[in-house]
């Protein structure tokens, strides 16, 4: 099954707690770790947290639709099948911020690799999009100044 | 490591069981140009493929994003929402 994720609203969850999420085959290149915390921040809703449940690190995310809204990625059988996706109305989407020597101006979102979650089963998986025209490195702010939010 | 030699047109077979289409993934050497071979590759849909460097840069990206647990960065609440132009919290 081919299964064709576009624009999605910013994460609705009102809940203030964090959301348990495993990943079943981890992250690439840390594999061993599947289970995570997703926290939003504080009115902040475009951006949340990812943080290792074995405490070692965590991550900032931010819904790539936000400040791309022509953001599109093609989910192949090998990812659907592992977190049971079934439609596209199930996934949250979000990508990986970096911040360069802590200058958040400078920050760089990973679209090649964006991390999947089915909301339903809370289930996920990093993606590869190995034949997309995205970037590893792509600065948000070049585009978030185009953006809006909600 | 398991060192075999083939030849053009010739493949191997990796895993799977004995009936056809089990689990198998074949690669068979389509192409030799110089220093290039073509690889042609097939087996279940839920097997991942990928280049090796591209999955190494994703590592890389990966833990230059990751951060201590607790820590986020200074300046995330004041530049990060303006620019996004975040709407106030509302509901």
């Amino acid at each position: 099954m081919k299964m064709v994720v576009s624009l999605k609203p910013a994460f609705k969850s009102k809940a203030a707690e964090p959301v348990e999420i495993t990943f079943p085959s981890g992250l690439v290149g840390f594999e061993e770790v599947k289970r995570f915390w997703l926290a939003e921040l504080p009115g902040q809703a475009c951006f949340c947290r990812l943080a290792a449940q074995c405490g070692t690190f965590s991550l900032l995310l931010v819904n790539p639709f936000v400040a791309f809204p022509a953001y599109e990625l093609e989910l192949a059988p090998h990812d659907t099948a592992e977190i049971g996706l079934l439609a596209p109305e199930e996934a949250l989407v979000l990508v990986t911020v970096t911040i360069p020597g802590g200058n958040v101006r400078q920050a760089t979102v990973n679209l090649v690799a964006p991390l999947v979650i089915n909301v339903d089963n809370r289930l996920g998986r990093q993606v590869i999009v190995a034949n997309g025209p995205y970037r590893l490195k792509e600065p948000l702010f070049a585009a978030a100044g185009r953006a809006r939010c909600g | 490591m398991l060192v075999l030699t083939r030849k053009k047109n010739q493949s191997i077979i990796i895993g799977g069981k004995d009936s056809p289409g089990d689990g198998k993934i074949e690669v068979v050497i389509l192409d030799i140009s110089g220093e290039t071979v073509r690889l042609g590759i097939s087996g279940p849909r839920e097997i991942a493929v990928y280049r090796k460097e591209l999955y190494e840069a994703i590592a890389e990206e990966n833990i230059r994003a990751a951060r201590a647990a607790g820590d986020l960065p200074s300046g995330l609440d004041d530049i990060l929402p303006a620019a996004l132009e975040l709407p106030a919290d509302k509901d």
